[in-house]
């Protein structure tokens, strides 16, 4: 089974060791869109003197990403990074999401997360034409391994539309069936 | 035996037949996954350690030692004590970032001091799994 968490759960979660002391809180998920793979995450200062941390942690640094702590070698260095590099290489919060036939299907809202290793396998949208009962509600939008394209807006095959799924928790499995079908067809 | 039963426990010295002080704190060291020692209180001197080394027996009534002397100061990093830091009750995760706390208590051998146990919601963890016990949770291995 696969674990999977959105991006936005990450964020407040404690950075512990596996010595059980707590070094500091997540801030942001840092992610590479065209990868489709979280890089890190940058931090703030644990208890009253919150704050954002210089340090940031990398991906190769965590041992675990679970959903009570982002768990890290007893021994982890911190490094400080430079400006501009901890910013990946961008934001798809609020891009549009469209098929490569043309057709949009709406606008991220979250990324989901394989906690396993660390890649992007899905977008949380929200769609843009629902009826009304079901307005607001957010959808999960299947990725194929290889990653979207992303630029002024996130391309996915059209295949994707038929597995979207409308929780969390079924999404692990319609991922699995998505990218059996495409390594079948191919 | 569980930690927890040995809180209060009377610390007898055998040389004078007298109480040395009463136990506060059982201080565990998660590396060797043994009993480091006890934290007293109401102790006539100004020491209030007492190494698990140092201990002549932990019976069911008191724990008793062989002379007044054998109480010193507590060494640094000798460990986490259950009560003070919150051990007992506290957060439990396992090393894949999952809550399966808090630990109820700890499970030791009252002759060697070794963690036979830790008591937790779902059950009994064998003491390999423990990894660490920090200041923020106590650390085990994922059971799944």
């Amino acid at each position: 089974m696969k674990a999977l968490l959105r991006g936005t759960d990450l964020v407040g979660l404690p950075v512990v060791t596996l010595a059980g002391d707590d070094i500091a809180d997540v801030r942001d998920v840092l992610f590479d869109a065209d990868a489709g793979q979280v890089l890190g995450f940058t931090l703030n200062k644990r208890g009253r003197l919150k704050g954002r941390m210089k340090e940031t942690l990398d991906r190769q640094q965590i041992h675990a990403v679970g959903p009570a702590a982002i768990m890290v070698p007893p021994d982890v260095e911190l490094v400080e990074q430079a400006r501009g590099d901890r910013d990946g290489s961008g934001n798809v919060l609020a891009d549009s999401v469209m098929t490569d036939t043309g057709v949009r299907v709406g606008t991220v809202t979250d990324v989901v997360i394989d906690t396993a290793d660390g890649r992007v396998v899905g977008y949380e949208v929200l769609p843009s034409d629902e009826p009304d009962q079901r307005k607001g509600r957010r959808s999960y939008l299947p990725l194929p391994e290889t990653g979207a394209v992303s630029g002024e807006a996130l391309i996915v095959p059209a295949s994707a539309i038929d597995y979207i799924s409308t929780d969390l928790a079924g999404f692990g499995e319609a991922i699995t069936r998505y990218r059996d079908m495409l390594g079948k067809s191919a | 035996m569980n930690v927890s039963e040995l809180v209060g426990r009377p610390v007898l010295d055998l040389s004078t037949a007298t109480t040395a002080g009463r136990i506060d704190d059982i201080v565990v060291d998660a590396a060797s996954r043994c009993v480091a020692g006890f934290r007293l209180a109401k102790t006539s001197g100004p020491s209030t350690w007492l190494a698990w080394d140092n201990v002549a027996a932990v019976g069911a009534d008191a724990v008793t030692i062989e002379r007044p002397d054998l109480l010193t100061e507590e060494p640094n990093g000798s460990g986490r004590g259950v009560r003070s830091d919150k051990v007992l009750g506290g957060r439990l995760l396992t090393d894949e970032g999952r809550d399966v706390g808090p630990l109820a208590d700890i499970e030791i051998d009252a002759e060697s001091g070794a963690v036979r146990s830790l008591i937790v919601p779902t059950g009994r963890m064998a003491p390999e799994a423990l990894l660490g016990i920090g200041s923020y949770a106590t650390i085990v291995h994922d059971p799944r």
